[in-house]
């Protein structure tokens, strides 16, 4: 499967969790294509299975079947520590709750991901750099718990991206923020794909988002819906 | 409320298990200490008791009282009688047996057979029960009622039946008295007895001490006691107190016991009362005062550390549930109510615990039975163990105590509501402990070493005390708690600059987990700041305990060798000329040496040599007719002293085979103690001495020595005024065979060095049966040692002390760790998904434990080193002999240490295993999940 348009490509992919006495599909016949260098949006309603297809997006999770090719490799073939260096590497995640490290400022924070992927050029600078793209050079020296919940954010995905990942997964990235910063922070991603050309999968439940996007699936009850 | 109470503690079922832990530790050991106290001064008493028997063959329990003066008061005769019958409840001990000896006042006789080698004045008497505790030489007992003629058989003992030339059947008629009827009193020599069994405690006086006839009790008392004849009648009672069931809460009845009888009479003159018991009860009361201090201050530090842990659960109890708390309160729950919550929750907990801990504490004081050392158990005769009052009184002070460290955190925890405790998840966790903003480290560690410094200037005085039985300044121990404790946390204190310096210096060469772990390490001191402290706090406890039972014991053993000086130590009774002498004043003193042949060939033995030793001895000091007296002086052959001798190389140098050496090299050289020198004595310098009464010999001073075998330094000794000082000792050490050359041959000791046991000794003993003036075996010692009380205490409380400290720490541990892994689940999944592996995440751990646990557990170790280094000297003092000897040597064993070392081990490898488990189990995808609120 070599389609140099599309960073990544699932084929049939279903994932089953095991209740009490039946298998219950979260997910089935998922079938989607995401955009090199495009924002992609997942949309759906809280237990659509929208967060369980990110998982598994971004080698977090394993699907039950179906495969995942990640810029033309199987996912699912792939050993944990392969999976784990690809995380390093070429994914960056941006998770619904704040998951900042709490010990660390908001400089150290996103200096940690270049310290984790053994960046080669000047961290410190890098990290500023990332701060500033997402407008918060001034609170560098913050720890997270002195930042509002939308400045945590803007820290997170800072961190998500400073080692220049191929793609940036954002589960629910506005979820717990309020109307002005949610859209801060999807015109951030907006600016990310046209200054840093990176990939954007995002899951949301916001309808009044999906204009900003370049693709959007659908979901509902573990299967596509409508895709664009 | 109290099912919502319940389903809350088993919804927390691990912490609430912890502390459950704790609470059990806590009342069974505070249970435990008035009991095993008791039971070790039981057996004390028991011991002490039957140790008297042995030796004096004598029954302690018996008090005796001789009256001369109610005569012919027959009615206070029978009342005083009367009276000691009943006398249990004043005692507290049943009366085993009231003996009456009642005997008329000396009659008038006279006798069928005229002789006049014989007085004819006699006493008739009776003694209760005479007939069952005698043998009959010849004859009968005495008759229950005159015969057919009106005459009685009486009998007499031996020894008056002899003395008195009395004879069997003969008819003896009282001249002055007659029968209350008028009838004539006449008696007839029916029996002569001896006693059935001498060791019957009967017997308080021999058969032979009654020099009058017996005639039978009811009798008697018809005769003499229901007025009609006026007879003056001697009474004496000796009440025999069983004791098989003494209890030792009645000791301080029955001392009181004489006092009480001599009350009962008005003290008056003509009473004497007598008893043997009370200066064995006197010594047992001045060593219960000490036991029980020095066992209430050996436990304070371990039930501070059960308080601190539980202290320490239930506030992370409480922090876990600062959220259920803000929600039940924000529904409208009063703060009285929150605090009802866990005023019930800690009686729930407190109420297992009692029923849990009762029974372990007995269990407990059972095993401390069985413990002959630190660590070291035999199977012996069963402690007697019983629930007492005060054990029950100890557990619920310490229920109570503990509800008190449960519930009074709730009423700062109570306060929060919904909005301050989310603004407090807000604030930094940068700041410092409360500990450290009060310098409460150093507050504590001058506090101590201000202790230590008082108390090493009045050594003499603790001395003192120890001598006098009192017990060690109870100070003393709480400044060496205080000292660990003053000297964990400042080390907590410094501790943290020497990571921050460590992680700077290499701060670009981490790799991401390392640097995570540090800077975790760093800046969340105040979370680690407890399980820190509590590491610290109980592995020096562990390690101070063990090494003050090894040090007290190993110095024990190690004075007591050296004060005996071999392994046996054997001197025969000699036979001199005394008996030639008293005919004779003139002839000089002789002594017969026995054979010692006989020692020297003994097959057990693997050196025997003679050793004069005389504490009496005299110098002549310079030109000044001045002379120092009581000098130790002693008479060795260099060689076989050296091979026979218990000495440790250590005591002085160069090694003490150069000093032998160089006395062997002249006749008349002599080793001096160290403390000649004050008198200008030097090496080569002649010295004038002798044993005894003999004449002053010539020796030439070729060393000087601090410390010699058996010779102490300097002895504590009761002064005139009842106050006891410290006085130097003085030795003089010479050739054994110049001076028998010079003195003939005097009276000397056998030293003896085993092969193995010295049990050829006792079969020696029992074949040859010697005349032994003294006989010292020093493995016979050493076991009399360890059975002495206060040791068996000491060595079990420490015991109890490192067990519990081992469990605590154990279980603090595992805790903690499992906690902050639960609680940091998530961070982990984060990591995860940010594309860190398994293995490093491990690595990030083990860093972790490394600089809070490791570290923890080795400055734990350090204090309590330093701790027995600093303080083992003093508390020494209080089991030391009158004979302050060695210098102190702070012994840890290997064994200890290594025992130390693996339950750390285990239980920090327990920990990691569990913490890996936990990782590897972990999805991340799941992980992450639980940040979803």
């Amino acid at each position: 499967m070599e389609n140099n348009d599309y960073i990544i490509v699932t084929k049939g992919i279903g994932r089953s969790f095991r209740t009490q006495d039946e298998d219950f599909w979260a997910l089935k016949e998922i079938d989607i294509e995401v955009p090199r260098g495009k924002l992609t949006i997942l949309r759906g309603r809280s237990g659509s299975g929208k967060t369980t297809l990110m998982n598994i997006l971004g080698a977090l999770d394993y699907p039950t079947e179906g495969t995942v090719y990640f810029q033309g490799e199987d996912l699912t073939a792939m050993s944990e520590d392969k999976r784990t260096k690809l995380r390093r590497t070429d994914i960056g995640f941006v998770f619904q709750s704040v998951a900042l490290i709490p010990i660390m400022t908001a400089l150290e924070n996103v200096e940690f991901a270049l310290r984790l992927t053994k960046y080669e050029g000047d961290r410190k600078q890098r990290a500023m750099e990332c701060l500033h793209l997402v407008g918060l050079s001034a609170r560098a020296d913050h720890m997270p718990p002195e930042l509002s919940g939308g400045e945590q954010q803007r820290v997170a995905i800072a961190r998500a991206i400073a080692h220049r990942p191929e793609v940036l997964f954002a589960d629910e990235p506005t979820g717990a923020l309020d109307t002005v910063s949610g859209l801060t922070v999807v015109k951030i991603f907006q600016e990310l794909t046209k200054q840093e050309g990176v990939t954007i999968v995002m899951t949301t439940h916001d309808v009044g988002l999906m204009e900003l996007a370049d693709r959007v699936y659908e979901l509902e009850g573990g299967r596509l819906t409508h895709g664009e | 409320m109290i099912r919502f109470v319940i389903r809350k503690m088993l919804n927390k079922k691990w912490m609430m298990l912890s502390l459950l832990i704790g609470n059990i530790l806590l009342i069974s050991i505070a249970a435990s200490n008035p009991m095993y106290t008791d039971a070790v001064l039981k057996r004390t008493l028991d011991y002490s008791l039957s140790n008297y028997i042995e030796n004096s063959n004598r029954y302690p329990f018996l008090i005796k009282m001789v009256n001369s003066g109610y005569a012919r008061d027959y009615n206070k005769i029978r009342d005083t009688e009367r009276m000691l019958e009943n006398s249990e409840e004043q005692m507290g001990l049943p009366v085993k047996e009231l003996i009456c000896y009642y005997s008329t006042q000396t009659l008038s006789t006279s006798s069928t057979l005229e002789r006049k080698d014989r007085r004819d004045d006699l006493s008739l008497a009776f003694l209760t029960d005479l007939s069952e505790h005698v043998t009959m030489v010849e004859g009968t007992v005495p008759s229950k009622k005159p015969d057919a003629n009106g005459v009685i058989d009486v009998a007499v003992s031996e020894r008056f039946y002899q003395g008195w030339h009395l004879l069997l059947g003969e008819e003896i008629t009282v001249n002055n008295y007659t029968q209350p009827n008028g009838d004539p009193i006449i008696f007839r020599i029916g029996g002569v007895f001896k006693e059935d069994d001498l060791n019957d405690p009967y017997w308080v006086n021999s058969a032979s001490y009654y020099s009058v006839c017996f005639m039978d009790p009811d009798l008697f008392r018809s005769w003499f006691m229901a007025g009609g004849n006026n007879v003056s009648i001697q009474s004496s009672w000796y009440v025999l107190y069983d004791y098989t069931d003494i209890s030792i809460e009645d000791v301080p009845r029955i001392r009181q016991m004489p006092q009480y009888l001599s009350d009962y009479f008005n003290a008056s003159s003509f009473i004497r009362i007598t008893n043997y018991y009370d200066s064995i009860l006197e010594e047992y009361q001045k060593s219960e005062a000490k036991v029980r201090i020095t066992f209430i201050v050996l436990q304070i530090p371990v039930l501070v550390l059960l308080a601190a842990f539980i202290f320490m659960v239930s506030n992370q109890l409480l922090d876990m549930e600062e959220g259920e708390i803000s929600v039940i309160k924000s529904r409208g729950a009063s703060r009285g109510q929150i605090i009802g919550i866990y005023l019930i929750q800690s009686l729930v907990t407190v109420g297992v615990s009692l029923v849990i801990g009762i029974p372990l504490a007995l269990f407990l004081v059972r095993m401390l039975g069985a413990s002959s050392g630190f660590l070291e158990f035999v199977s012996r005769k069963a402690m007697d163990v019983y629930l007492s009052k005060e054990a029950w009184t100890y557990a619920i002070a310490a229920a109570l105590f503990s509800i008190l460290t449960m519930v009074i955190p709730v009423f700062r925890h109570s306060r929060v509501s919904i909005v301050n405790q989310k603004q407090k998840r807000n604030v930094r966790r940068l700041e410092q402990p409360l500990w450290q903003r009060l310098f409460l480290d150093i507050i504590l560690l001058g506090a101590s070493i201000y202790g230590l410094f008082t108390f090493n200037n009045q050594k003499e005085i603790l001395a003192q005390a120890v001598l006098e039985g009192k017990a060690l300044d109870p100070m003393l121990f709480v400044s060496s708690s205080l000292f660990m404790v003053g000297a964990g946390l400042f080390l907590l204190r410094v501790l943290p600059y020497l990571i921050r310096l460590i992680f700077w210096i290499f701060r670009n060469k981490w790799s991401p987990a390392l640097y995570t772990s540090f800077v975790r390490v760093i800046r969340t001191r105040k979370q680690q700041g407890f399980i820190m402290a509590f590491l610290v706090m109980t592995i020096a406890l562990g390690v101070f305990d063990a090494s003050a039972a090894r040090t007290i014991h190993r110095n024990d053993e190690r004075s007591l060798q050296y004060m005996t000086g071999a392994d046996i130590v054997v001197e025969e009774k000699w036979e001199d000329n005394s008996r030639l002498r008293e005919d004779n004043p003139t002839l000089p003193l002789e002594y017969y040496e026995p054979d010692y042949g006989r020692y020297a060939s003994l097959q057990g033995a693997e050196s025997v040599t003679k050793v004069y030793v005389s504490k009496t001895g005299t110098v002549e000091l310079g030109t000044a007719a001045s002379k120092l007296y009581n000098v130790r002086v002693m008479g060795i052959n260099t060689q076989e002293f050296g091979h026979t001798a218990w000495f440790d190389p250590e005591l002085i140098s160069p090694h003490w085979y150069n000093y032998l050496n160089a006395m062997a090299q002249r006749s008349d050289a002599v080793l001096v103690s160290s403390n000649f020198k004050q008198y200008g004595f030097k090496i080569n310098d002649v010295i004038y001495y002798k044993g005894g009464d003999q004449n002053l010999i010539k020796g030439v001073i070729y060393g000087f020595v601090d410390y010699w075998p058996s010779y102490a330094l300097s002895d504590y000794r009761k002064g005139t005024d009842g106050v006891y000082v410290e006085q130097e000792n003085f030795l003089v050490v010479g050739n054994l065979n110049e001076q028998q050359k010079r003195w003939g041959i005097l009276p000397y000791q056998i030293w003896i060095k085993n092969k193995k046991d010295s049990s050829y000794i006792y079969d020696f003993i029992r074949e040859k049966n010697p005349p032994l003036k003294s006989f010292k075996d020093l493995s016979e010692e050493l076991i009399a040692h360890t059975n002495d009380a206060v040791m068996q205490g000491t060595y079990g409380t420490l015991t109890v002390g490192w067990i519990v400290a081992m469990v605590v720490c154990s279980v603090g541990f595992l805790i903690y760790w499992i906690l902050s892994i639960r609680s940091r689940e998530l961070q982990f999944g984060i990591f995860r998904a940010m594309g860190m592996s398994m293995r490093e995440i491990i690595s990030m751990l083990l860093n972790e434990q490394l600089w809070i646990s490791f570290v923890s557990i080795a400055t734990g170790a350090f204090v309590g080193w330093l701790t027995s280094k600093l303080f083992m000297p003093l508390i020494q003092i209080a089991y030391s002999s009158s004979e302050s000897a060695l210098p102190l040597e702070v012994v840890s064993l290997a064994t200890d240490n290594l025992r130390l070392g693996i339950v750390v081990g285990l239980i920090v490898a327990v920990c990691i295993a569990i913490l890996i488990w936990i990782i590897r189990k972990m999805k991340i995808a799941q992980a992450l999940k639980l940040g979803e609120d």
